[in-house]
């Protein structure tokens, strides 16, 4: 049950990170994906390990976000026609088609991986390819690959357990966060 | 002491060290090649694992350092790499105010390089994919500048590199099995797919090589050709650790017809598209491209040879593309551009630089007395053994680049005009010089180089055997 709400969880948000352009809602919804993440994670770790995915995302959520704050990241939010959003759902609902129907097949090559953590792992994947593929902003494309990155780990937890790797893709994740935040920094004129 | 103390946690110390003192060039310069100049003496003098004397003092390398439950272990069959990528990072450091790049660059650079290292040194060696990753995002404030908004291909870059990773540590879980037997054809199939991918992204095989181009125009052409030289390089010597630990790979022919395939695909596309560039940055970024096909073939004529081909081309490939950025720097300093309606009549203006470009162009394309010549002769004659076409394509793909070089001088020769700037400094004016001397002498007596090189395989012990 918590592991369906949690695909559930990845696939809405990750879904929404596509449509929603103000970078409030898109840091908010990033963090609760990260819940999703961990709950599938936790399939496969201990809790106490499962949980540093979740405060590595928020993590990065919080560098990304922070970035946003203030005067420079008012004059950042991005506008974007009914008929561009109506694209990035129907583009999305269509990556969902995908992952649903080929997920059982996809699932039988991976042994030891749950069927709900291929059902988000590769929505969290597919999700995230569009994410980048529809974009040249830079938060926008590290949210993406933070997203691939996302569903790539509720895989790769199902047959690795190491301590060390865990620990590697922290920091990844959040080296990624701050390679994000960094130019965010760069691309914004300093307030005056 | 430990060999990853010594290699991998003094030179990440001087990290922060480093950013702190940013503003004092001159003081980062001197401690950037003195870290980087000590710790490429060591990796040439100090044996690991046996007791050396060095004057007064008696010390022994430990090899490996747990952490974690798994290692960073450094052999002394693996001297030779860290002495080259020491020296690499050294001369690359040492031209970093003759190529007036920004300030971060000699800290960030240095800790590009100690992940790069760890990549060399952490087992299981399917690790080294995360390393490579910390040191892509590294590279990212050394190529898009405080102040500079992020361009496309900065963007492109990371997007490929970070999509790489997953691919080789999936791929690493899946050939567990293969190797253990218990994989039918078509797990061995799939897992060969990710693998192919995992490169593929990585090394910016085709058809995923369109950042590199752009990257080598929009970003410092001395920083996007320390990234272009030392990453590629890495990531080879990465993927031959592959074939050397997994003996269903390296037995396997198709793989080599592949990477025949995809090798000359890079050479003849790469050169031909250097045919049409109208921007000096560009043109070096496709001869990346056609440097890591010529790496690919080298690797696909194992049987004949190849490795010793492989190790070989690494000093003509770093030394060209330092000479070719730090020349592109210095016209870049002075005109402000690199596009051929900026350059035009540069041959009066700056003698020195465009000769050493052109030197350093022609020696990346082949041609005889330039330190890649006796390799990709060699290379070139072993692979028309093997397939007289792809051989054909090669031979066309390196005449392209030799006409591009003469495209370029042709446009560096174009309206002459007068200068009012100040002449080039000396530390530019040397750099390139000796660099130049360098291609030329490896060009001259390749076998004084060659045996040295091939230390760099004997990590291999599969593949030599």
């Amino acid at each position: 049950m918590a592991a369906n709400l949690a695909v559930g969880t990845v696939i809405l948000t990750a879904s929404a990170l596509l449509v929603i352009r103000d970078w409030r809602w898109t840091i908010g919804i990033f963090a609760l994906q990260y819940v999703g993440v961990m709950v599938l994670v936790q399939l496969n770790w201990p809790l106490g390990m499962a949980l540093v995915k979740l405060v590595v995302g928020w993590m990065a959520g919080a560098a990304l976000g922070l970035t946003q704050v203030g005067p420079a990241g008012a004059g950042h939010e991005e506008s974007s026609w009914p008929s561009t959003r109506l694209f990035r759902i129907l583009s999305a609902g269509l990556i969902i088609l995908v992952v649903f129907f080929l997920s059982p097949k996809v699932a039988f090559w991976l042994p030891g991986v749950a069927l709900s953590q291929v059902y988000g792992g590769f929505g969290l994947i597919g999700l995230g390819l569009l994410q980048i593929g529809m974009t040249a902003r830079p938060l926008r494309v590290v949210i993406g690959l933070l997203t691939i990155l996302a569903g790539f780990e509720i895989l790769y937890a199902a047959v690795e357990l190491s301590v060390l790797v865990a620990g590697l893709l922290a920091a990844v994740n959040l080296m990624l966060a701050l390679v994000g935040s960094y130019l965010l920094n760069t691309s914004t004129e300093p307030a005056s | 002491m430990n060999a990853a103390v010594l290699w991998l946690l003094i030179p990440l110390a001087m990290v922060p060290l480093l950013v702190l003192f940013s503003m004092r060039q001159r003081v980062i310069t001197v401690v950037g090649c003195l870290v980087t100049g000590l710790l490429a003496a060591a990796a040439w003098q100090i044996p690991i694992g046996e007791v050396a004397r060095l004057g007064p003092i008696t010390l022994k390398l430990e090899p490996s350092l747990l952490v974690l439950g798994r290692s960073l272990s450094f052999h002394d069959h693996d001297r030779p790499v860290l002495l080259l990528i020491y020296l690499f990072a050294f001369g690359w450091f040492a031209g970093a105010r003759a190529a007036r790049v920004h300030p971060l660059f000699i800290p960030l650079g240095l800790g590009m390089v100690v992940f790069l290292v760890a990549a060399v040194a952490v087992e299981p060696f399917l690790y080294a994919a995360l390393f490579i990753e910390m040191a892509v995002l590294f590279s990212i404030p050394i190529l898009s500048p405080v102040g500079t908004p992020p361009k496309p291909g900065i963007l492109r870059y990371l997007i490929f590199q970070t999509l790489g990773m997953p691919f080789i540590l999936f791929t690493g879980w899946m050939l567990t099995g293969v190797e253990a037997g218990s994989a039918d054809l078509t797990s061995v199939i799939r897992a060969s797919v990710m693998l192919g991918l995992g490169f593929a992204f990585l090394l910016a095989v085709f058809p995923f090589y369109t950042w590199i181009p752009l990257l080598a125009e929009q970003a410092h052409p001395y920083l996007a050709g320390f990234v272009l030289s030392l990453l590629p390089s890495i990531t080879l010597l990465f993927g031959v650790s592959f074939l050397d630990n997994y003996a269903w790979l390296r037995t396997s022919p198709d793989l080599y017809v592949i990477l025949r395939i995809t090798g000359t695909m890079m050479v003849i596309t790469g050169g031909a598209w250097t045919l049409f560039q109208r921007h000096l940055g560009r043109i070096m970024g496709y001869a990346v491209i056609v440097e890591t096909g010529f790496s690919l073939l080298a690797i696909s004529l194992m049987g004949v040879g190849g490795l010793n081909l492989f190790a070989g081309l690494f000093l003509p490939r770093l030394l060209g593309f330092a000479v070719w950025s730090l020349a592109l720097a210095v016209i870049r300093d002075r005109v402000g551009s690199l596009e051929f309606t900026d350059v035009k009549g540069c041959t009066r203006r700056m003698p020195l630089a465009v000769s050493c470009l052109l030197l350093a162009h022609l020696s990346v394309a082949g041609m005889p007395l330039l330190a890649s010549f006796p390799l990709k002769y060699s290379l070139i004659n072993s692979l028309g053994a093997q397939s007289a076409s792809a051989a054909f394509l090669v031979l066309l793909g390196s005449l392209s680049l030799v006409i591009s070089a003469i495209q370029v001088l042709a446009v560096f020769m174009e309206n002459p005009v007068r200068d009012s700037n100040p002449p080039q400094k000396w530390p530019a004016s040397f750099l390139l010089s000796a660099g130049a001397a360098g291609l030329l002498v490896i060009g001259a007596v390749p076998h004084v180089f060659l045996p040295w090189l091939a230390g760099l395989l004997k990590a291999f012990e599969h593949l030599l055997t």
